[in-house]
Formats: structure tokens, sequence, C-alpha cells
């Protein structure tokens, strides 16, 4: 009972506002100031009441009000919400005004709406319009460059792939990083729940079109009320919902092909690849023309040991071409919306197409949705938001695999033909074990199938004018299914497996509760009140399967052809939440703005002492443009401060991580039992304390913009905290550590011109972030695989730890390094040892800053968008070199164009060393500054052309609208990375990534 | 609709919420949680086999702890083939951040040994009698044991010099999340090794009961022999004689002979075995390329050999000197061959811990010493077992060198030299040795440094002086 009490409260609060007065009719008609026409669904209604209706599709009202009402507000989208004084008028009649700055939209905002006016926290929102036309296959894509603080990465090119967004920095060590995502107010489940593919993505089963908005909440007031999932954000989706009118179908077809984009990175061409081997084989004094240094001089075969002869080069073939090929993408949707007074729907169905840039890989999907919203009577309505989806990704092995194309092209030499004389695959390549790419590609076979299920259903009910009684349940499902098969031919399938395969499904089964109620009035006049209260249930079950055998042979590519070596596999996981929630809303007059919240949340995954924990926030901010001294100032459309602080925290820990636990063991033929996980009943969330000033301003009806400063702080920070060996453990996950994030976000967007018939606007958006831990638990290092390290006190939190590489010694063409000096600790003397070289910090993993800019310009029906992303001063670590660019460590393997020009003869100055076959004076070490390289670009995102057909030619073939286009994704990028893309994972390595592809799209929407 | 089935609608979704009462209760599904394994016989049974397979870690028994003492104790040497792994142990120059494995490893065996000692008084089950919780109770006492004695042999001074007061090793009987401080080396002996050890001779029986290797478990005569061994390395002569002869005379085991001697090595049940560690490649702590096997296999790792220090020690007639193994590209270089493996995989041995030959060294010593017996009887009993003859006489010097030829390759000789006062006399054979050839005892390197990681994270650890 204890958690109805916070809602009875309330309930008796309301009892006291119970009105009663006598009532009079008023009526009249809305119309545009842009065209004349008259506007359905404009809303209507008593100021400081919810007395207000709608008007109907000629744009007409009537309605009853009492005696005591003062003013009428009318709003609308896209329109200046206009106040007017009733008086003794019985018609009122509006010509709207065009709201050219937004500045009265209605943005999504946590459990609830929100004036853009009325904000208190950091609150960005990318809207429908922008993202249509642009052939993403997830929302999240859309999203790079164009809020400020948000940071989004594509290290992978792969269609239907999983994007990392971190908002205002990473602000955790061991904790997840990314937001939490929000669709129709239901947290959902997102991530890469694929299994045999390198990378899918659950998101990507949403269509993107049918998004009305993203919200991105940054800051404690606006997230907190999300309490132990809010640290990294939220970003919430709204799905598009009917309106009451005439039905509208919408057909869109969208048909295109992509490319990878090519720049300065090649690999070396035969000629020069022969070259560049046989200076490496004279280098060690043996004679790359003697067949007596083939590997088997009675048999001298022609590159093999050290018998590198000129004739290599008769037939060759182009690997990189091979593995690469042109992709496609197709897209196909209709979608209908419309309604009744009463009811309003909107349905959509999409088929999406997309063959990858490298062989083998692709993406599907189909998906359907159906919004509903009925109102059963003035009081009650209900709303189900249903959809459903199927996925399909293919592609081939990832990563530093001789299965992975992409790495099997930097590796096979050009003299090694794919075929044999007689057509067949030829399986005899020793740079990749005998693994040949295009035959992989026609053998085996690496798979997902994804169902995604999710359904929403919603009641609303007033039980008195002001008071909402509200409650969301939700269940979300996704299955998968997963298989990897290798066929008896290739390497891993062959040998004595004969044929492998691995299978298996995935569950995942998310149900949630949302039950808020919600009490709003206005007093006398100037005193806007709201109130919410809540209780919310998730509950979370992952489940997955898998079945492995060999012996299938090649004809039957299915488990039922297993015939040895069976094993099976099975993981179980779950978590729940349950959590109590209250939001109070105030504002004086429109001009002075309080907001506070607190959420109490309990999980699973929390240890026993600290099962649950509170968060709040307060937000307040002024409307300056509000004040009577203002009015002096007409230009100034809007100038708005804020400022807002809160907790809130990472609950992304793991389901399990405060239980001790014994796993099993083998000894001696007996079954053991140790221990696994030591006990930590204090374990909890991550905590983090975050403060937001902002500034929001409009002037000249032409230019807006915010910036913001930040400051959050991560406390409770889970580390490994070293223990004692007595105790059996290394080491014990606690809450101890601190990192903190800070930093100052703008974005400025304004019309250049505007004009009735010609528009053109641009904007930009930048965020500079600092990470700083302050405390590792009396570490002042920690590692983070490969070469990047955490640094206490650093610039940048995350930095790489390398060899300090000095290049070539003129003299003899060897590499050289730079030696620590003992007494001063920086940089000595060189070296060619590379055990004598020093390690040290240099790079850091996060930018300097990152952002974006984008122009549109419209005339008549012509537009033309384009928008740009950017991120400056981070480093990345090309792995990818230590193979490609060896000075013939690699000695057989393909090499890099930018190994050329190397060294040759005594005084040239150049970057690379002297090659030498099977080099192995680590001038290719692992961790080098060598390959550690500036990872700053510029990003042509996306080039957007298109043309509405005037509204009098479309109406002939009685359509109501028609638009053709042309998309160009990914146009170019600006970089100094040796690699096709500069941009990899947030922890800055990666190998044999899939590149970005350039992909152009044309498209044709028709609405009817 | 009526306002009442509005409620009831609303009714009915707040009894869903009051029925998930407990929702945040989930434990791991797939793991078990501390509470249930401790408290099921069957589970405590398991936690307790699951406290054996750290033994076979190569920072133990599966290598570390046979090829530290033979090679800082000259029995063995760098050899042509390596590429550095031991280095720094023949050069006998360790660094607190090398982090010498055993300290973690044998502190996580009295772990599991104390989880269960923990709870199985507690236990109350149907079906289960106390002969079959002492078993359990037995076993995990003798790992503690032998725990505690591997840890203070290799990170303190012998309990015969100084009459053990120098710096032990923490004594640890919970498993707690605590910062210990190390007791001397005779608090180790006296409060911990050795009560555990009787405790643990009371408390087990003459057959595990289990295991397809019924020596790889422990067993009353396994925590005899190792009491014996302990008894020697404390100079308690009559206890040890006492310890040994009660083992000799049980007949349970049989010395090797010089007709079998080459070829009884890692078989499971071998007649001389009293107790070993289990090796196979399907352990859980398998050490796989790091087994000793395979750093005594010169076309493995090979990185360690025979020293002819010792090679030179063996008479022609002796049967234990053939048991090494050349390699055609390495003249003249010879690598022990006590871990052939097993069914062909060298990286598969069973470690013999303690076995019969060492219970008649252990009497004869101590008979040398003033306990009563017949030591050269059981010095001949060695000698004419391995093809040697009848001697007429024997001292300790005799026992010393018996023990190095008998033992070489089990982990023994660095011990047998400090606890015995004997300093280091080796030579410089290929010239591999950087630093001191020959060290004398006492010195600071006769023991281990304290890894680095422990002194971190344990603000009472006291590092070993001069490291």
């Amino acid at each position: 009972m204890k958690k109805f009490s916070a809602f009875l409260v309330i309930l008796l609060f309301m009892g006291l506002q119970v009105v009663n007065a006598q009532n009079r009719e008023l009526t009249g008609v809305v119309t545009s100031s842009d065209d004349g026409m008259s506007l359905p669904g404009v809303s209507v209604v008593v100021k400081g009441t919810t007395i207000g209706t709608v008007t109907d599709i000629d744009g007409v009202y009537t309605l009853s009000v009492p005696e005591t009402a003062v003013t009428l507000v009318f709003s609308f989208v896209g329109m200046r919400t206009t106040e007017i004084e009733i008086g003794s008028q019985s018609t009122i009649d509006l010509v709207m005004a065009v709201d050219v700055l937004g500045l009265d939209e209605v943005v999504v905002v946590a459990y609830g709406v929100q004036r853009k006016e009325a904000k208190t926290g950091s609150v960005a929102v990318v809207k429908a319009d922008e993202m249509k036309s642009i052939p993403v296959t997830s929302a999240d894509k859309l999203l790079q460059g164009k809020v400020a603080g948000l940071q989004v990465n594509s290290a992978s090119g792969m269609p239907g792939s999983a994007t990392e967004i971190t908002i205002r920095g990473v602000g955790t060590i061991n904790a997840g990083t990314e937001p939490l995502y929000v669709i129709d107010g239901v947290p959902v489940v997102a991530g890469d729940y694929t299994r045999a593919v390198q990378t899918g993505n659950v998101l990507s089963s949403m269509n993107p079109n049918n998004i009305e908005s993203i919200t991105v909440l940054k800051d404690a007031a606006a997230s907190s009320i999300y309490g132990s999932r809010a640290a990294n954000g939220v970003i919430l989706i709204t799905t598009k919902s009917g309106r009451s009118g005439k039905t509208n179908f919408n057909l869109r077809v969208q048909n295109g092909i992509s490319n990878k984009v090519e720049g300065d990175f090649r690999f070396m061409n035969p000629k020069e690849l022969l070259t560049y081997k046989r200076d490496a084989i004279i280098n060690i004094n043996r004679d790359p023309d003697d067949p007596n240094e083939a590997s088997d001089p009675l048999d001298p075969k022609p590159g093999s040991g050290y018998y590198y002869p000129t004739s290599l080069l008769d037939e060759t073939f182009d690997w990189w071409e091979a593995v690469f090929q042109t992709g496609s993408v197709q897209n196909y949707e209709l979608e209908a919306s419309g309604g009744t007074d009463r009811t309003r729907f909107f349905t959509s169905g999409s088929y999406l197409s997309q063959e990858g840039i490298q062989i083998g890989s692709e993406y599907q999907r189909f998906n359907l949705r159906v919004n509903l919203d009925h109102d059963i009577n003035d009081k009650l309505s209900i709303g189900a938001k249903v959809y459903g989806a199927y996925m399909e990704w293919a592609d081939q092995a990832g990563a530093l695999a001789y299965a992975n194309p992409v790495a099997a092209a930097q590796w096979i030499e050009p003299w090694i033909l794919p075929y044999n004389d007689d057509g067949t695959i030829n399986w005899d390549i020793p740079n990749t074990g005998d693994s040949n790419p295009l035959g992989i590609i026609k053998l085996n076979d690496q798979r997902d199938k994804q169902y995604k299920f999710m359904t929403t259903f919603s009641l609303a009910y007033e039980i008195i004018p002001g008071l909402t009684l509200r409650t969301l349940n939700s269940a979300d499902i996704v299955l998968g299914e997963s298989r990897m098969f290798w066929h008896p031919d290739t390497p891993d399938g062959g040998g004595g497996n004969d044929g492998l395969i691995w299978g298996g499904t995935n569950n995942n089964r998310t149900l949630t509760s949302s039950n808020t109620l919600r009490y709003s009035n206005t007093f006398a006049d100037v005193h806007n009140l709201s109130v919410t209260g809540g209780y919310e249930l998730m509950d979370n079950v992952y489940s997955t399967y898998s079945l492995e055998g060999t012996g299938t042979g090649g004809d039957i590519p299915y488990h039922s052809s297993v015939s040895k070596d069976k094993d099976i596999d099975y993981t179980l996981s779950s978590y729940a939440f349950q959590s109590f929630l209250g939001i109070l809303n105030y504002d004086y007059d429109n001009r002075y703005y309080f907001q506070a919240s607190i959420r109490r949340d309990g999980s699973s995954r929390f240890g026993a002492e600290n099962q649950y924990a509170t968060f709040w926030s307060v937000g307040a901010s002024w409307n300056i443009h509000r004040e009577g001294f203002m009015q002096a100032l007409p230009m100034i459309n809007m100038a708005k401060l804020r400022a807002s602080y809160g907790i809130n925290g990472n609950a992304s820990i793991g389901n399990y991580a405060s239980y001790g636990v014994y796993g099993s063991r083998l000894y001696n033929g007996e079954g053991g039992m140790a221990p696994d996980q030591l006990a930590n009943p204090a374990l909890t969330w991550e905590g983090n304390a975050a403060f937001n000033v902002g500034l929001d301003f409009a002037v000249y009806n032409r230019v807006q913009g915010t910036v913001e400063w930040y400051n959050r702080v991560t406390s409770d920070m889970l580390l490994d905290v070293p223990l004692s060996r007595t105790t059996g453990f290394n080491s014990l996950r606690r809450n101890v550590g601190e990192m903190n994030n800070h930093g100052i976000e703008f974005n400025v967007n304004g019309d250049v011109l505007h004009s009735a018939t010609m528009k053109w606007n641009v904007g930009l958006n930048m965020s500079f972030n600092n990470t700083e831990i302050t405390d590792l638990a009396g570490e002042d290092v920690i590692a983070d695989g490969f070469w990047r390290v955490h640094v206490l006190h650093g610039t940048g939190s995350s930095q790489y730890n390398v060899y300090d590489w000095a290049g070539v010694n003129p003299a003899n063409g060897n590499g050289l390094w730079w030696t620590e000096d003992p007494d001063t600790g920086e940089r000595g003397e060189l070296t060619e040892n590379y055990n004598d070289a020093r390690r040290f910090y240099s790079g850091k993993v996060d930018p300097d800053y990152i952002g974006g800019f984008n122009t549109l310009f419209q005339w008549k029906g012509l537009s033309v968008s384009a928008y740009f992303n950017f991120s400056v001063g981070n480093s990345v670590y090309i792995m990818e070199r230590h193979y490609a660019t060896s000075d013939g460590f690699s000695f057989a393997d393909n090499q890099e164009s930018s190994l050329i020009p190397y060294w040759k003869e005594p005084g040239d100055i150049v970057a690379n060393p002297k090659p030498v076959a099977w080099n192995n004076s680590n001038s290719n070490a692992w961790a080098t500054s060598r390959y550690l390289e500036d990872g700053s670009f510029l990003r042509f995102k996306n080039l957007t052309v298109s043309y509405d057909l005037p509204k009098q030619w479309v109406e002939k073939v009685f359509l109501a609208n028609a638009r053709i286009y042309m998309n160009m994704v990914n146009v170019y990028v600006w970089h100094d990375v040796t690699y096709w893309d500069p941009e990899r994972t947030f922890t800055g390595g990666g190998y044999a990534t899939y590149p970005q592809a350039r992909t152009i799209t044309f498209g044709l929407d028709l609405g009817f | 609709m009526k306002k009442k089935n509005i409620l009831f609608i609303f009714a009915i979704t707040a009894l869903f919420f009051t029925a998930c009462e407990d929702m945040l209760d989930k434990t791991p599904p797939l793991q078990i949680d501390n509470a249930q394994v401790l408290n099921d016989y069957k589970l405590l049974t398991q936690a307790t086999n699951a406290a054996y397979s750290p033994l076979y870690s190569a920072n133990w028994y599966g290598r570390a702890h046979l090829v530290v003492p033979d090679l800082m104790g000259g029995n063995a040497k760098q050899s042509p083939r390596s590429s550095g792994r031991f280095q720094q142990t023949y050069n006998w120059n360790y660094t607190p951040g090398d982090n010498v494995g055993i300290w973690t490893t044998a502190y996580d065996v009295i772990a599991r040994a104390n989880n269960v000692l923990e709870y199985i008084d507690k236990l109350d089950e149907t079906g289960v009698d106390q002969a079959m919780k002492d078993q359990l109770k037995g076993e995990c006492l003798f790992l503690r044991a032998l725990g505690h004695w591997d840890l203070v042999r290799t990170f303190g001074l012998p309990y015969t010099y100084n009459s053990g007061s120098g710096l032990g090793v923490p004594i640890v009987r919970k498993t707690e999340v605590a910062e210990p401080t190390r007791a001397t080396v005779k608090e180790v002996y006296d409060n911990l090794i050795v009560p555990d050890l009787l405790d643990a001779i009371d408390y087990l029986a003459d057959d595990p009961g289990r295991g397809t290797d019924r020596k790889a478990f422990a067993t009353k005569n396994a925590a005899e022999a190792i009491l014996a061994k302990v008894y020697l390395y404390m100079g308690a002569w009559t206890n040890a004689a006492t310890r040994a002869t009660n083992i000799i005379n049980t007949a349970d085991y049989t010395l090797y002979t010089a007709a079998n001697y080459t070829s009884v090595w890692s078989t499971d049940n071998a007649t001389e075995t009293i107790f070993e560690v289990y090796g196979n490649a399907t352990e859980s702590n398998w050490p796989s390329w790091d087994e000793v096997g395979y750093i005594y296999e010169p076309t493995g790792y090979g990185d360690v050999c025979a020293a002819n220090d010792l090679l030179n020690l063996f008479d022609p007639l002796d049967v234990r000197g053939l048991m090494f193994k050349t390699d055609a590209g390495y003249a003249g270089y010879f690598w022990p061959n006590k871990f052939p493996g097993k069914a062909g995989n060298v990286r598969t041995n069973n470690i013999p811990v303690i076995r019969l030959s060492e219970m008649y060294l252990i009497r004869a010593e101590a008979v040398l010493n003033g306990a009563a017996g017949d030591a050269l009887a059981d010095y001949n009993m060695i000698r004419t077992n391995r093809g040697l003859p009848l001697a007429g006489s024997v001292t300790l010097a005799d026992i010393y060198l018996e023990r190095r030829l008998e033992l070489c390759f089990e982990g023994n000789l660095l011990w047998d030299l400090s606890r015995t006062g004997r300093s280091l006399d080796r030579d410089n054979e290929d010239g591999k040795i950087s630093g001191d050839i020959d060290i004398s005892f006492p010195d600071y390197r006769w023991v281990l440094p304290i890894p680095t990681v422990e002194i971190q994270a344990n603000d009472n650890m006291v590092q070993n002086s001069e490291y």
C-alpha cells in the first residue's frame, strides 16, 4: 500500500479544486497567415483551465466557456501560440502566424511534453523532416553531428551495424556507456543482439521514417527522472501518430548504390610489391632470382622462400577489387494515417534491402507499425502502438581473421590467383592459412535473423479536470536465430571437421508497466502548476541456446546433418527494476520556471545492502524576454537563462555482479566447484552528479541558439580494487573511483535568407568536452586493453601508451627509437634497439571537440541540404599497419603503398626503414607511436537535393504531393589516417574494419 | 463506459504490481550461490575437489614449484634452447615485480579449503554421517597445511635457521576480505602446518573414495608422509623418523626397482607414490604449454636442462642416471625425463608430491641426527633398488647426496640446502649466469620476494629484507 500513498496525497489535494460555473458559447474560424487556408486541429483552450477543443476540418471551433473565462489560447504545431481576450465577443476568428523560430513547439520530454520555452534542462530535439529521405537503417545514425555534446561512432560500414553513442563524454570505466533509449515512453532494449555476424543493431528494427521526433536529454534536470539509468543521458524516440481528418497515404521508394570512398589509401600494386620484396631479399644478401632460394629447391616455386623472380608479374589478381563490390540499397514504404473525431491512426509498412560494399554482406528488414488512439469518451482514452519487424544480416568474419575478406586482401599476394587453371577454387594460399575469401563467400554462411515485436497499450482517465491517471504497459520482445557454417572445402570447415556448424537462438523479453497520476492547473492566471507521481516496473529476461557440431558434409549445411562433436550451451540472465517517481513543474506567468524530480529506484542488479536508491534533480529558468523591460529590445525574440543540478546513476553494471558465486571445475576425473566471484553485497550503481547552466536565445526572428556549460562528476565508479591474495581473489569490483566530464556546447542556427519563395538556413553546433579521472582507487594508471590506459589526472582520461618511434636512420635505413633519459624521465637518446626504447603516453582517445554544420537552401519546390560533421584532436591506432607496413616482418604478405618511399641508400631521409625479409627489429611493434595517428576528420556526411512538384501538376493526377530527390550519404571525408576511413570505435582501435560506404540514392515520395 | 468499469481496469493493474513484491530477488541461475554450495554435501565435496585443482597450476606443482628449487639449487641450468624462461631464477635475481605466482595460487587453494572447513561442521543433511564429513575436513586441512608449507618454504627462511624467527607468511584460517600480517616461520609451522596435518591424519580415511587416481586425493598416509617431511624441515628428528616409519610399515607402497625405475613416471597409482597431483589436459588448471613436461622437453620449450654438476654425480651403474633425454641438435646436453607425459602428450604429467623413497631418506637423515633406527639399512635400501652396490657406512653427506640423486627435478634441492645451512656451490657451465655464481647461506636471496601486487593491496604486508 505504501506505493499508493503518494497518489492518495495528491488525490486529496485535488478534491479541493471542484469548480462549477455558468457557461457561454464561443465560436470562430482559424486560418493560416502563410496561405490563408483554414487550419484544422488547432487547440483552443481557456487559459488556466483544461476547458478546450480543437478546430475541425474547416478550421471551425465551438467552445462552451464559463462566464469567468478571460482569455483564449490558440496553439498549433508550427504556428505561434496566440492569446486573445474574450471580452464580450461570441465569435473570435484568428489568423495564426507561422512560428518561424519554433519557440512554441512542443517537445517530448520525460513523462510528458513541454513547450520549448518552458524547459529548465538541457534538451535537444531532432525532428522528422530533418531525417526524411536519408536512407539509414537505424535512427541512432541520424544523430551524428546533429546534437551538440552527442558523439556517434560508426566504426563499421556494414549495413544494419551497431552505433556507439556517448552524451557529454564517457563517464565510466567498467560500467556501460550507452544512453537509455525510450520509445514512446517505454525504456527499450537497445544494442547488438546478433551472435553470428560482426555487428547488428536492434534499433534498426524501427523504420526511421516512422519517427516524429528524437529528444536527447543531456543534463540532470531533464534525465534524472530516469534515475539509475540516466547517467549516460536519455534518448526519447517518439513515433508518428495520426491526426483527425481525411486519410493520407504516402508512398516512398528509394533506390541506390554504394561504393567505398576512395582516397589516398591503397595497397601496393603488384610491381611495387615485387620490387619491395626483392629489395627486402637483397637487403639480407640473398638473391631473389636464384631458384635455389625457393623453399623447395627441387621444385622451385616462384614466390616461395626467397625466390621472387620478376616472372611473378606475368599473371596477377587484384584481391582488393575482388573483396569489395558496388553495394545497393532499396527501400519501399507505404504509410497511411488519418482519423475521425474520436479515433486517430497511423500505419506503415516497409521493406529495406541493402547489399554492403564488402562481398557477402547484406541486410534486410520488413517492418510493420500501427499506432492507434481512441477517445472512448471525454474522460477516457486508450492507445495502442504495435510494431513488428523481421531483420536479417549476413556477412563474413571480421577483425584479425583469415576468413575476414578485408584482412585476407591485406595478406594475399597479387600473384596468388583465386582459381586454379581448371577453374576450381584455389585453396593453397599460405598467407591466410589457405583461406580464400572468394571461396569462403561461396561456401560458408554467417547470418543472423531477428524478430522484433513491441506492443504498447495505454489508458488515460481524466478523473476530474486537470487530474489524469495514466497507465502504459508494454512488451518488448526480440527473438534471434543465428548460424555459422564452414564448408568442408574451407580451412575452418575442413580437416577432421568435415563441415562445421554453429547455430543458436536468443530470446530477449522485457515487460514494462508505467503508471502516473498527473495534476495540472493554473491558479490566479499566473501560477502554472503540474505535479506527477508514478510507479514503474521493468523485468527483463535474456537467454541463449548454442548448438555446435561437425561432420555435416557440404551438401546439407544445416544442423540436421551434424554427425559428431555435438556440443550444446545455454545462458540465462535477468534483471528487474521497481521505481517510484515524482515530478513538479511550476512557473510564474511564463517567466520563472521551476522543476524538480525525484525517483526511487530498486534494482535486482544492486547488492542487498544497497538495493534502493533515490535520485533527484532541480532546475530553474528565467525567460528574460517576457520581462517588461525587454519590450524595449524587440529584436530579441527569446532570451532564456537556465540552471540545473541533479543526481542520477549508471546501473549498467551487469546482472549478478554483487553475488558470490561458485562455478564448475574438474580435478582428477571429479566435478568440482570453485569460487568464481566474491560477494559484494554493497555493490551498486555508479553515481553521477550533473550541473548545467545554459542560455537559449533567438534574435531578429532569424537566428537562434544555445550555449551551455556543464560539469558532471561520476562518483562510486566501479573499479577492480586489488585485494590481498589471501582472499583467494586478485581484486573485488567496488564503487570507489571518481571521474569528471565538463565542457561547453553551443549551437546556432539562422536564416540567411527568408522570403516567400526562397529560404537559406545555416546551422552549426560544437562541443568541447574534457574528461579527467580524479580517483582510481589508489592507482595512477589502469590498463584498458592493447595500448590504451586510463590515466589519473591526465588530459583526456584515456591515453595511448606506446614506444617512442623516431623514424629512420639515414645512414643505414634501420628504425630508430627514443630512449628514456634516466634523470629527467624525458626523451633521451636515439637507439636502434627496440628493447631500449622508452614507452610514453601519447595521444588521447577522446577528441578535443566535435560538431557538425548544416545548410538548407530552398527555392520554390527545390531544396538542397547538406550537412557535415567533424571531430578534432583524437588519436587512432591503426592496428592494420603492424602487418601492412611491416618493413618485411610480414614478408610473405601484401603491403601498403604508404611504405613508399622507403630507405634505399645512405643519406635517404624517408619515413620508412629499409625492407628486410622476415624483419625482426620490431620496427612494426604492436604498440608504437609510428602507427598512432591523428584521427581528426571532417566528413561531408550528407547531401540531399529534392524537388517538390508544383501542386497544380500533382493534383491533375490526383496526388496530394510528390517529391523526387537524390541523396548522397558520406560524400567525402577529409582526414590524414592511413586507412579508408578515419572512424574507429570509442576505444580507438579495431582491425581490418569494414569501411563506411558512400551511398547515392534516388527517391520518390508520393502523397495521396 | 461506466466509472465503475474504469476503476476496475485500474484496480487490476494495481493488483499486478502488488503481486510483484519479490521481483527484485534475482539470483544467478547458471552459477551457484555461495550459500547453496556450502550447505549441501555433494556440492561441498565438489568444492573440495576444486580446492585441489590449482595444485596443477604452472605457478605450483604444474611447473614453478619443481623448476625453481632445482634451478636455484644447482641441479639445472639454462639450456642452449632457452629463449629466456627461468633465466631470472637461474640468476637468483628475483624482484618483487615478478609477482611470484605461488603466492596467489596457494592462497587460492587455502581460501577454497577454508570455505569448506567453515561450513562442513554446520552441515546437517540426512544420510551424511560424521565419517563423510571428516574425510572432506581432513582433505581441506591437508590442503591448507600443504599450501602454507609451500608458501613458507618459498617466502620464509628455514625453521632451522634462527629458531624459525624469520618472517613467514600470513596464517589464513577463514576466507575474508582482510589484510593479514605475516606470522613468523615458527608460528606457521607450529600453529598451522603441524596441527592441521595432525588433525588431517585423524580425520582422513585410507582411501579417498573417489578420483580416477586415488593417490591424487589426500589420504591418511598422504598427510602423515607430508608431516614426516615437515618434521624433517623442522629438525624434529624423532617425530620425523616415527612418521616415516609408520608409512614404511604400512606396506601400501613398494619401492621402484632398478628394473622398473625408468618406466614408472607419470603413471597413475605408481607404487611409490603416496600423494601426487593429477595431470591431464582436461583439468581446469592444466598449464598447457607451461606444463613442466614442456620446459624439460628439448623439442618443446626445453629452456631448462640438467647441470653437469648433477650429471657428474651419477655412478655409471645408477639407473637414475638414465632418466635424461637428449636432442640431436644439442650434443652434450641432457633434459630430465621424470615428466615424460601421458598418452604421448608431454604436457600432461602426474606430479609426485611425496613418495616412498623419501620416507627412507627422511628416516636415515633423522637417525644420523640422533633418532633411533638403522640409517645404513635405509640408505642401502635405496641404493640396491637403483642398481648400486651395498655401502658399508653412511654419513649425513651421503644422505644429502642421495636425496639430490633420488629427488632431483621434484623440487627439493634449494630447501635441502637452506634447511641444513649449506650454501650454493655451482659452476657457470655455459657462461649463462649473470651475477653471482655461488651464493652463501644465509643471504636475502634464499627467500623470494613477496609479490608487489600483494604489497600494494595489503597495508600490513612487510617485504622480505633487501628486496
